[in-house]
């Protein structure tokens, strides 16, 4: 088949194989990059935060231990926020501080619009739902009323257009890990979590105990930040370490799935 | 005499007399409303408890408005989030208004 269109001298031939191959290298370097190495986002030491809402209910002091050990080692600084500091407020403000790694150690769960599934997944805070407070927010479907089970405590509970409308800043390329149920059961957390800025997000496609995800959590992290590798990579070296959830067989996933 | 298989009142201490009757003679208890058979039911072995299995670390969410079409419209105006949120939720009173609300497909993925 001929090519029409002007023929290419031996420049520009050359200028285009090393472009090709330029191009193929960046392919493959974004394919196997690591997101957790190298330094922070402002040049300094990267940051993590431990958003650990779930100490509420289900402590996990070996856990939190365990990690932030992990994560000091490998040159981060690290924010815990124990569960009745994780408000409204801390999400808002969470895009902001710049970290690097958000574990969000909270619960989580699909929510309803009166008895209908809405098809997006919630993040429970620790502050105790209360009509007056966010009443305006709360009123147009930005924060839900979170409880564990029916009839339960509630919290206010984060929805993704909270994310996307009210959080201050940007992500700017953090991998958030979400701990909690259902994660990644719908992508559209993940979602808006993404276009505010996370260069990723790891997650469960379903129910998780606090023990299991604290154990596959622990894994993961050890094979990002001691093993190296890419988080693909190291999500499927965890759920080949730990298996899905042996209660409720759920699975860890990475979101984007590619690229 | 103890009668295995009985319960304690078909059990008889110091007998003073025996008189044979040709009939099914009802004592103090069974006049009462005891069983006549007064059997001992069969002792069923305690069931193992099952393991209560570890919590979710899930729960329930209920949203009075499903702010997810208001969302997906911010996210394809590009525009600044606070007047996005602000057209929004002009958008999300005007679909309360004509019962027009819907959960677009971006979120109901």
């Amino acid at each position: 088949m001929e090519r029409r269109g002007k023929s290419r001298g031996p420049g520009k031939r050359l200028a285009t194989v090393a472009a090709a191959v330029l191009l193929s290298a960046a392919v493959a370097g974004a394919l196997l990059w690591n997101p957790l190495s190298g330094s922070g986002q402002s040049g300094g030491p990267k940051t993590a935060a431990i958003v650990d809402q779930l100490s509420l209910t289900q402590p996990g002091p070996a856990f939190v231990d365990s990690a932030s050990g992990l994560l000091e080692q490998a040159g981060y600084v690290v924010d815990y926020n124990p569960g009745d500091e994780v408000t409204v407020d801390l999400y808002r403000n969470l895009p902001s501080h710049g970290y690097d790694l958000i574990l969000l150690r909270v619960h989580s769960g699909l929510a309803q619009n009166f008895g209908r599934a809405t098809g997006y997944v919630s993040l429970f805070s620790g502050e105790p739902f209360a009509e007056t407070k966010y009443a305006r927010e709360t009123a147009i479907g930005l924060l839900g009323r979170a409880s564990y089970y029916d009839g339960g405590t509630p919290y206010f509970g984060i929805v993704p257009a909270f994310v996307e409308s009210m959080m201050m800043g940007r992500f700017d390329g953090a991998v958030v890990v979400l701990m909690g149920c259902d994660g990644l059961r719908t992508a559209a957390t993940a979602d808006a979590l993404i276009e505010k800025g996370a260069r990723a997000v790891v997650g469960w496609n379903g129910r998780v105990s606090a023990a299991h995800t604290d154990l596959a959590t622990e894994r993961l992290l050890r094979h990002l930040l001691v093993d190296g590798l890419a988080l693909r990579e190291a999500v499927a070296r965890t759920m080949a370490d730990v298996g899905p959830d042996p209660q409720y067989g759920s699975t860890l996933l990475a979101y984007p799935s590619e690229g | 005499m103890v009668v295995p298989g009985k319960w304690g009142y078909k059990w008889i201490r110091g007998p003073t007399r025996i008189v044979l009757v040709d009939y099914d003679f009802l004592g103090y208890w069974e006049s009462s409303g005891y069983s006549d058979e007064a059997d001992i039911p069969a002792v069923t072995p305690t069931p193992t408890p099952t393991p209560t299995p570890p919590p979710p670390v899930g729960g329930i969410v209920e949203v009075r408005q499903d702010a997810s079409a208001l969302s997906a419209r911010q996210s394809n105006t590009g525009v600044p989030s606070s007047i996005a949120l602000a057209s929004g939720l002009a958008a999300a009173a005007l679909a309360l208004a004509v019962g027009a609300w819907h959960v677009s497909r971006r979120w109901s993925r």
